[in-house]
């Protein structure tokens, strides 16, 4: 009776079993829409980024994109500039190091043209901050003295930390 | 005078003809010797016939027919065995390879199910040296994430690279330590 009921029940492991071993091989990184914000209020950044484009002469901005964007720790956050004579890839991650500490971590592929010819340059580039401080990050370098007949392209960031609205109980 | 023992042996088997099984009747009606000779051959004749050989194939069928009867009532007498109570026999090699084997499968799925959930989709650098990218257009929509949030400069086409790209704080930027 007991050597059948344990065949029984080594059948049904197996039975069990079997999916799990199928689909473990699937990817099991979360995405955004599974990831539980409220249990990870402490991972979850709020990211604002605001892309200008300044006289060089004047540092009058010419342009101004803004866009909002949630993210947790670990996970970057992608963007696209098309920039006319460049295009850059950015991506720009959040860890979290403890409770007032963050790393930005910004990695960039650019392409543009020079002397006459395409060119590619792939940085990644790494800044501890603070959240709600704010960050600036150019793409194409800084300007100097003698190019300030062009145009600065900037991206400015502001980390800030997740804040759960107040549920209503209305 | 009496007949020969081959005569009354052949007047017992009824083989004389008619003329003569009469007088030989009539002799052994009346001689004493005679009739003891008749009865020692009919002494004979039953011993003979009482050891005759019985049919051996006769024998052999009667003896499986009882093996028959006998198995059939065996595997009456015997429980029937269900699936789950079946009894499996297999050889200890073949057991130990099949335990390696789905040890080593279980092992594979928990290590691939363990990094799977605990590695980050890094975004992987586009290996991509001058002598490609000066063949290219200008950006490669292969290495731009579809999925990443879009911004459109409008074409000013003034942008010139002026150096390598600059992370820094706002703060720090504004106190003169990122400019030229």
């Amino acid at each position: 009776m007991v050597r059948t009921d344990m065949r029984k029940l080594f059948f049904v492991f197996c039975f069990f079993i079997s999916p799990l071993m199928i689909f473990a091989q699937e990817g099991a990184v979360p995405t955004s829409e599974a990831i539980n914000v409220d249990s990870t209020d402490s991972q979850v950044f709020n990211m604002d980024i605001d892309l200008k484009v300044q006289d060089g002469t004047s540092a009058q901005v010419v342009s101004d994109h803004k866009a909002h964007h949630q993210t947790v720790s670990g996970r970057p956050v992608s963007l696209n500039i098309n920039g006319g004579n460049f295009k850059a890839a950015v991506r720009f991650t959040v860890y979290n190091i403890n409770a007032d500490n963050l790393l930005l971590l910004t990695q960039s592929t650019i392409f543009f043209i020079k002397d006459g010819q395409r060119r590619m340059l792939s940085t990644v580039k790494s800044i501890p901050i603070k959240a709600g401080e704010k960050v600036l990050f150019f793409p194409m370098g800084v300007l100097k003295d003698g190019d300030k007949s062009n145009f600065n392209c900037v991206l400015e960031m502001e980390v800030s930390k997740y804040q759960p609205q107040p549920v209503s109980l209305e | 005078m009496c007949p020969d023992v081959e005569i009354l042996s052949s007047f017992y088997d009824d083989e004389l003809e008619d003329s003569q099984k009469q007088v030989v009747k009539t002799h052994v009606d009346s001689c004493p010797h005679c009739q003891k000779k008749m009865a020692e051959l009919g002494l004979i004749s039953r011993t003979i016939n009482a050891e005759e050989e019985p049919d051996f194939k006769m024998a052999q069928v009667n003896t499986w027919n009882k093996l028959m009867d006998i198995i059939d009532q065996e595997e009456k007498k015997a429980p029937k065995v269900n699936f789950w109570q079946r009894r499996f026999q297999i050889s200890f090699p073949a057991a130990a390879a099949l335990v390696a084997a789905f040890i080593v499968v279980l092992s594979l799925s928990v290590v691939s199910f363990y990094m799977g959930k605990h590695t980050t989709s890094s975004p992987t650098t586009p290996e991509l040296n001058m002598t490609d990218a000066s063949d290219t257009l200008l950006g490669d929509d292969n290495l731009f994430d579809s999925s990443a949030i879009e911004f459109d400069i409008p074409a000013i086409n003034t942008f010139i690279h002026a150096g390598e790209p600059l992370l820094i704080k706002e703060v720090d930027f504004m106190n003169g330590n990122g400019k030229n």
